[in-house]
């Protein structure tokens, strides 16, 4: 009971701190969006599904890189000192994961709806709607679960986003390789049946990412 | 003496694996025919070239063609040419229905088979029947050989020397993950030393795996590097260990590098089991050893192969543990 | 430094053959044979790359004892 009012109040501190200053998602939407018009600039129109789907992702994937790493970037050490002397460390890293997950959620889908915006949405004629919505909400929660451990690890060196990117890159290629295949199931128009196991590979592996940070960050946090 | 018994083992498995992997000589084989298409009729004169045959004109050896059903043609005429070259005219029946032959020679008690050696031109809907008398089909080799594949021939022998440098990366990475786990329980210094030599050689090893693996894709494949699961499962392995010593290298004060070194461990090395485990199960791969390939699939390992392939195992793992031992006694002197 | 000069013709010479002609003898003799080649060369490469780590391990530990 007292795990969950403690997260409750932290996910509303961190969405106050995020009205107060308006900085890190301000960024993260910026960043995408620049790197949308990138694509713009340099593609026009995408017809071509699988360049479509990766263009997507990658964008994807460094604004998630980027939302990261904030999630720690604002806990100096008279805060970080002062939450260590209110909650538990496993209140904080669940609402920590759960705010990112949120946050990657939105930016993946205003991402998408610029990026359909700028590079048109062919691709997106004769898919199956909801197990690419579904692709994105999963890969979102995955990307934000093992992004925010590495951010914390991250956090405690001086290099912050360099460190997070070389922690994070070969750990998230696995998770963008099942991604791929789903969204390529799902812009072809196959139905939930042939993605159901990519899927629930990423729902395991969401499960997982989780499980072991809630076990690791206590060691990361008593620092 | 009696604690470095092991390192005496590992010599010997070592020398063991090394005198073997070379001695034991391969299965004949067909090494390639002059040509690839058979046409209907009685005007098919063919050139086989063996490989590690000893053809010998007193006995001479029994050449047939066999179809996808078993059914079976002799070659009307056979010549041995040399110990390694035979030539051989067949005559194709008019009616015959297949697209693809095997072939197949019999000589001494050896049995040597090329799939799919040859084509058939010319299209037929008709029924054949076999012109040889039923072959014992059984291999009865004497000799200690070992098998020789398709595509992978003589270099079945990085068997011995490519896989094990795998089985040595995981079996240091257990080790540092292990260790890394105990660290966290129990902060003693030790402990931390263990992992990260352990990762140091892990990773030595696993840039000698990729180095190997390439150059052989180099001559197999055509390629350096080819787009496979396993391939980029190694990859993605080897850059998380990079990063685990990049990240130890940039944080100055000692304990917090210690105890972020290992919470990065435990979280790399779960997920990249993990992940390793089930997504080689979701594509295919060209690799040998997976389905889909002619290398090791129907077949397996066989018992000579496995007679120096476990030893190899050992062998390896057993001086990479020596290094590691090493690794650690000059650091324990450091820090001293 | 004579052995590095050696060296490296070494792996100069390999790697022209390698870019400037698809027919050349490296190329044919790692093919012909059943590929025994190739085996050396993953042979070589392993004793290679050991050998040359363990002059690292040795530098390293020749560097310790001169700070004692």
């Amino acid at each position: 009971m007292f795990m969950k009012t403690s997260i409750i109040t932290l996910l509303k501190k961190e969405w106050q701190l995020e009205m107060k200053n308006k900085t890190s998602m301000a960024t993260v939407l910026l960043y995408v969006l620049a790197t949308v018009f990138i694509g713009y600039i340099t593609m026009k129109r995408i017809d071509n599904l699988t360049v479509w789907n990766a263009i997507y992702w990658i964008i994807l994937m460094f604004g998630f890189f980027n939302a990261a790493t904030k999630s720690f970037f604002y806990e100096n050490k008279a805060r970080q000192l002062y939450l260590y002397t209110l909650i538990s460390p496993y209140a904080l890293i669940i609402a920590k994961m759960l705010y990112s997950a949120l946050l990657n959620v939105c930016v993946a889908l205003i991402t998408l709806f610029f990026y359909i915006f700028l590079l048109g949405s062919q691709p997106l004629d004769g898919a199956n709607h909801i197990v690419f919505l579904l692709g994105i909400l999963l890969g979102s929660t995955t990307f934000a679960g093992v992004l925010t451990l590495l951010s914390a690890i991250s956090a405690k060196t001086n290099n912050n986003f360099g460190l997070l990117a070389i922690l994070g890159l070969p750990l998230v290629i696995p998770i963008l390789l099942t991604l791929n295949k789903v969204n390529n199931i799902a812009l072809r128009g196959l139905g939930f049946d042939y993605a159901a196991n990519a899927l629930l590979i990423l729902l395991g592996f969401n499960v997982l990412v989780v499980a072991l940070s809630y076990v690791l960050f206590p060691y990361l946090w008593r620092e | 003496m009696k604690q470095n018994w092991w390192k005496y083992v590992t010599i010997i498995l070592l020398v063991y694996t090394f005198f073997f992997s070379f001695y034991i000589p391969l299965k004949p084989g067909i090494q390639n025919t002059s040509t690839e298409e058979l046409f209907k009729g009685p005007n098919n004169a063919i050139v086989v070239y063996g490989y590690n045959t000893k053809f010998i004109q007193e006995q001479p050896p029994k050449v047939f063609i066999q179809f996808e059903d078993d059914t079976k043609i002799c070659a009307f005429t056979t010549t041995v040419l040399d110990e390694k070259k035979i030539a051989f005219d067949i005559e194709i029946p008019d009616s015959t229905p297949y697209k693809l032959a095997h072939l197949v020679i019999q000589y001494a008690d050896n049995y040597i088979f090329s799939p799919n050696a040859f084509r058939i031109k010319g299209t037929a809907k008709g029924k054949i029947t076999s012109t040889c008398p039923e072959h014992n089909s059984s291999d009865s080799t004497q000799v200690v050989t070992f098998p020789n594949r398709e595509i992978l021939n003589e270099t079945i022998r990085n068997l011995m020397f490519h896989v094990p440098m795998w089985f040595v990366m995981m079996f240091l990475m257990a080790i540092s993950l292990v260790n890394s786990i105990r660290f966290l329980n129990s902060p003693k210094p030790i402990y931390d030393v263990i992992a990260r030599n352990a990762v140091k050689v892990g990773v030595v090893f696993a840039l000698l795996g990729i180095a190997t693996g390439s150059l052989w894709a180099r001559y197999t494949w055509g390629h350096w590097w080819v787009d496979d699961t396993k391939l980029n499962g190694a990859a993605i392995t080897t850059l998380v260990y990079f990063a685990y010593l990049i990240l130890r290298n940039s944080i100055q004060e000692e304990q917090l590098q210690q105890k972020i070194a290992a919470v990065y461990n435990i979280f790399a090395f779960v997920i990249l089991i993990v992940m390793l485990m089930i997504l080689p199960r979701m594509h295919d791969s060209l690799h040998p050893g997976n389905g889909g390939n002619p290398a090791f699939s129907s077949y397996d390992l066989d018992n000579t192969l496995r007679m120096v392939f476990y030893p190899a195992v050992l062998g390896w793992i057993g001086l990479s543990a020596w290094i590691l031992n090493l690794r650690i006694r000059i650091d324990k002197l450091k820090n001293n | 430094m004579k052995l590095f000069k050696y060296i490296f013709a070494l792996i100069a010479f390999a790697l022209y053959n390698e870019v400037y002609s698809q027919n050349n003898k490296l190329s044919e003799s790692m093919h012909e044979s059943g590929k025994i080649y190739v085996f050396l060369g993953v042979v070589l490469i392993i004793l290679a790359g050991l050998f040359v780590y363990l002059f690292i391990l040795e530098k390293k530990i020749k560097k310790l004892e001169k700070n004692k």
